[in-house]
């Protein structure tokens, strides 16, 4: 029964793995989708958008706003999320500017990957590449 | 489906009448994942059967023998970095019985009182890629033997050592999931347990979503089970998620080494649940 049990064990992994999607770019119509949403989104100056790996349900995405609406210059209830685009649109108390290493930072903690900062110029969205983690 | 269980089920679902979903358990699984995180839920589950069985075969039960389990799960979790979490899980059980007396009498036995509690520690590894998340779990764990008073015992009282390994993957609309976990029985004379775990769903609305899982259980000193149901779960704000599942016994054998195997079946399990995260 040992041998069964470690035989479906080790099965059971190879077949996740093998079945686990293989790494892709990220495609160019989802990045076109997030420059749209964040066009839109960034009407005014109090507003940021981040597009955001790994952010596809809003109940895992929880804790996104909850890291990032801890964050001084974020509005009370600041923070929604755009799962099927995959971003975060955060709003900034006023008067207030935003920290874009600290949004990335506290994205992060909640256990994502944070892939492009968007914010707000007159000339349209202002995009900040954001570096793998180490 | 248990014709007692068919009120209960109705009324939860009258009671709650929109649900969402989370693979494995609202608080335990996906939530809390982020670093410093913690939170605790507690659900409800009840099982019952009066199937009665000899191994693979079925048996008359002329006197109408039956069991009824209701168990009140207290868990918690704590996530120190995404990779790392603990669990902690306490069931407290209210468990009877109708058997046969020495006379042939039907007498009903009753036990109350905690069954083993169990500690873990979910290593997870997370795969962050546009629109989708996965993530692969390795979890040792050790459960502390609870009460083990006859005549209507809930724990053997024995500590034992187990892991398991999962894996999930998430889309915007799909969730897949694969899992197996083993026991190693400290109890003199005791078999190992193990079980297999899949779930398949769909993510619905912003906050929740409806799987159906269906899970394998080996305890060569118990039953043989094999369940399979739906889920519904709901996330009502930051802080509160809930879950309702039902799994319907598919095939059931008994072992029971004390009765040589005769006893009845695990019988189909009914849970809700709710789980606050901070």
């Amino acid at each position: 029964m040992k041998k069964m049990t470690v035989f479906i064990c080790a099965l059971l992994t190879t077949i996740s793995v093998v079945a686990a999607p293989e790494p892709r770019p990220e495609s160019e119509e989802l990045r076109a989708d997030q420059q749209q949403v964040a066009t839109t989104w960034l009407a005014t100056s109090n507003k940021v958008a981040v597009a955001v790996d790994g952010l596809c349900c809003a109940t895992c995405g929880i804790g996104v706003k909850k890291k990032v609406q801890k964050l001084k210059f974020v509005a009370k209830k600041g923070v929604k999320l755009d799962v099927e685009n995959a971003m975060a649109l955060i709003t900034l108390k006023d008067g207030h500017s935003a920290d874009a290493d600290a949004i990335v930072a506290a994205i992060r903690k909640a256990g994502y990957s944070p892939v492009r900062v968007y914010q707000y110029s007159e000339q349209g969205p202002q995009v900040h590449i954001v570096a793998k983690e180490s | 489906m248990n014709s007692s269980i068919k009120p209960l089920l109705l009324g939860a679902m009258l009671l709650t009448p929109v649900f969402s979903s989370y693979a494995g358990q609202p608080v335990m699984s996906e939530v809390p994942r982020w670093d410093g995180g913690y939170g605790y839920q507690v659900f409800q589950e009840r099982r019952e059967s009066s199937q009665l069985m000899n191994g693979s075969f079925e048996l008359a039960n002329p006197n109408g023998l039956n069991y009824e389990k209701n168990i009140t799960h207290i868990e918690g979790v704590y996530t120190w970095k995404k990779w790392i979490r603990a669990t902690l899980k306490i069931p407290l059980v209210d468990q009877t019985r109708t058997v046969l007396d020495s006379q042939g009498n039907v007498i009903t036995q009753r036990g109350t009182g905690n069954d083993d509690i169990t500690l873990a520690l979910p290593l997870k590894y997370y795969m962050n890629r546009p629109r989708s998340s996965g993530n692969f779990s390795f979890t040792p764990q050790v459960r502390f033997g609870g009460d083990d008073n006859d005549p209507y015992r809930i724990s053997d009282g024995s500590t034992d050592f187990g892991a398991s390994l999962s894996w999930e993957h998430e889309t915007t609309d799909l969730v897949l999931g694969f899992g197996a976990g083993y026991w190693f029985e400290s109890a003199a004379g005791k078999k190992d347990d193990w079980s297999l775990h899949t779930e398949v769903g769909w993510n619905f609305h912003e906050r929740g979503s409806l799987r159906w899982e269906t899970d394998y259980k080996k305890d060569p000193n118990k039953y043989l089970w094999l369940g399979s149901g739906p889920i519904l779960a709901w996330n009502f704000n930051d802080t509160i998620l809930a879950r309702i599942e039902y799994k319907k016994e598919l095939k059931a054998e008994t072992y029971f080494p004390s009765s040589n195997g005769i006893g009845l079946t695990r019988g189909d399990v009914l849970r809700i649940g709710v789980g606050f995260v901070f």
